[in-house]
């Protein structure tokens, strides 16, 4: 009964527009003074769950990411991306995918990426002749693959919200496979659809305009090298080698690219600072709800419907996976990592699924969450770069969904996918 | 009004921005500490966490004011104008009220906490807490304001 109180007013909340974050918090209050406490708690539980060592990774990692935004790096990853994949038909396409999954390796933010390589392969795309929904398409599906490519901030998330303890380098480490799987996934389905509407190949700018923009790029690229290597060799906790990042990304910035100037860094800075202040509102009103489901006993009841239902592993993972793409269409991902962790990990785990596993599972689910209507920030942000109406972009996007829905049944019944690099 | 309102969200924004600054520093410290001079700050991860406190809360309440919070316009947006004006004005108000209880909870917080110390800091653990009632403030005044002016364009209208 309280339950359902508190899942109603919550989407009642988000439908007159409240915002995310204050429809979690006020309908914790409700649910609270309803079954007799105070509601003062859910404002204890909000600045308990940001009160996280580990979290405090996220303002880094989006900060570093805000910074090298700021640097033009799109500019040069899609020079390199150009060399590598333009001579094909549907280049362009290939260029986008390849570029967005590299950007994914130095920020690991998808509204970021989509925003970054959107502004700039979109106008390109459609002067040389291709669609400009079908761009926004790859932009868009190609932008999820940051969520995957370590880092992650949402892998951050995910470890925190797990209860059982989880290495954040693992699952970085994790991440890459799948990420470059679904990449592949995504070329298949740029090159069949560019065969059909008949796109133009594009030209090999030759072997030393290559090695030149790789040249450009690697500086650039080496982020991600620094913090995926310095947490697994413990050389940096994931906190530090997110601040390691930002000096980093500040150094080459300046005196490499010297691309950031003040005025860049104070973009940066107050981007990433009002980033941050969503992201861990949502996180701190998200964990203030999520202990009231566990007051609720709502993960016991969600176990129970589930592992009552088949003792099949295939079928209750189908189970899982159905209930995280139908939850991503309609709420934002940092919340519903927050929120059903603690609901789905004990089942997962009582059927032997390893929890770094089931973490790129949740991250690929749910960041296909992130381009489907009526909720989806990477969809709502990559239609507004592309000047296209929403509507417009969900129509053909299904190519990009099958891909993306195909690869996520892989990485889930293919364990080895993502822990083969796992040491 | 709309001013001092927008002198505030402003105000709150440097307070949020030269967190992140500072956190960056003090964590960057940290490291060159380790491995420069051998030697692991006590305290530079427990600040930080209290100034995270800051940037989050700060940063909300200037959320509120700019309207960057993530929210859901599809519904409103289908609706006529009439109707969404009614949505807006229960939404302006739920946040409103939202703000005060943290203003409430988070002064009982505070002045609990306060004799208290952080460990290994020496600073009252209600520190951490105090930007929680002052943003709950911020959220309950930006909030009202867009009430009022949602109103006021009712009434506009009606006359």
């Amino acid at each position: 009964m309280e339950l359902i109180v508190l899942l109603l007013s919550l989407l009642g909340l988000l439908a007159i527009r409240v915002p995310v974050a204050f429809a979690l918090l006020i309908s914790s209050m409700l649910v609270f003074a309803l079954i007799g406490l105070n509601p003062l708690i859910a404002v204890q539980r909000l600045s308990a769950g940001i009160d996280v060592f580990t979290l405090m990774a996220i303002p880094f990692f989006v900060f570093a990411g805000d910074l090298m935004t700021q640097t033009g790096i799109a500019a040069r990853l899609i020079r390199v991306a150009e060399g590598l994949f333009g001579r094909v038909r549907g280049g362009l396409g290939h260029v986008n995918v390849g570029a967005s999954m590299m950007f994914g390796a130095v920020s690991g933010s998808a509204v970021a990426s989509v925003s970054a390589i959107g502004s700039t392969m979109i106008p390109i795309m459609e002067e040389k002749g291709y669609d400009r929904d079908f761009s926004v398409n790859v932009t868009c599906s190609a932008a999820v693959l940051g969520l995957i490519i370590p880092p992650s901030h949402n892998m951050i998330i995910y470890a925190a919200a797990a209860g059982v303890s989880i290495s954040i380098g693992d699952l970085f480490v994790a991440g890459i496979l799948p990420g470059i799987l679904c990449g592949f996934a995504l070329m298949i389905a740029v090159s069949i659809l560019a065969r059909i509407k008949g796109y133009s190949k594009g030209v090999f700018p030759g072997f030393k305009a290559l090695i030149f923009s790789a040249i450009g790029a690697i500086p650039g690229l080496l982020t991600a090298v620094i913090i995926v290597v310095g947490i697994l060799g413990g050389v940096f906790t994931p906190t530090e080698s997110s601040a390691v990042a930002i000096v980093y990304t500040l150094v080459i910035g300046v005196f490499v690219y010297r691309s950031l100037g003040l005025k860049e860094f104070k973009t940066a800075v107050v981007n990433s600072a009002k980033t941050t202040a969503m992201i861990m509102l949502i996180i701190g009103a998200a964990a203030a709800f999520g202990w009231l489901l566990a007051l609720l006993e709502a993960p016991l009841m969600m176990s129970q419907l589930i592992l009552g239902a088949t003792d099949s592993p295939i079928v209750i993972l189908a189970l899982v996976l159905l209930c995280l793409l139908v939850l991503g269409t309609f709420m934002d991902m940092a919340p519903l990592i927050i929120i059903v962790t603690p609901i789905f990990l004990p089942v997962v785990q009582s059927i032997g699924v390893d929890p770094v596993h089931f973490g790129i599972v949740m991250m690929l689910a749910l960041g296909i969450g992130t381009i489907t209507p009526p909720v989806g920030t990477v969809l709502f942000v990559g239609s507004a770069v592309g000047k296209i109406r929403m509507e417009d972009t969900v129509k053909s996007m299904w190519p990009f969904y099958l891909a993306l829905i195909l690869c996520l049944i892989l990485v889930t019944y293919v364990p080895q996918i993502s822990l083969l690099l796992v040491g | 009004m709309k001013q001092i309102l927008d002198a505030l969200s402003k105000i709150s924004l440097f307070i949020s921005a030269s967190c992140l600054v500072l956190m960056t520093t003090i964590i960057s410290y940290q490291v060159v500490a380790r491995y420069f001079f051998n030697s692991s700050p006590a305290w530079s991860e427990r600040l930080s966490l209290v100034l995270l406190a800051y940037l989050v809360f700060f940063g909300a309440a200037v959320g509120v004011h700019e309207r960057f919070h993530i929210r859901i316009d599809a519904l409103r947006d289908a609706m006529p104008e009439t109707i969404g004006r009614g949505f807006d004005i229960v939404a302006n108000l739920a946040v409103a009220i939202a703000g005060l209880v943290m203003v409430i909870a988070g002064w009982q917080l505070t002045t609990t906490l306060w004799a208290f110390n952080i460990p290994s800091l020496g600073l009252p653990r209600g520190l951490a807490l105090l930007p929680l009632p002052i943003a709950g403030v911020l959220i309950s005044l930006f909030s009202s304001y867009q009430l009022f002016e949602t109103l006021n364009a009712t009434n506009e209208e009606a006359a």
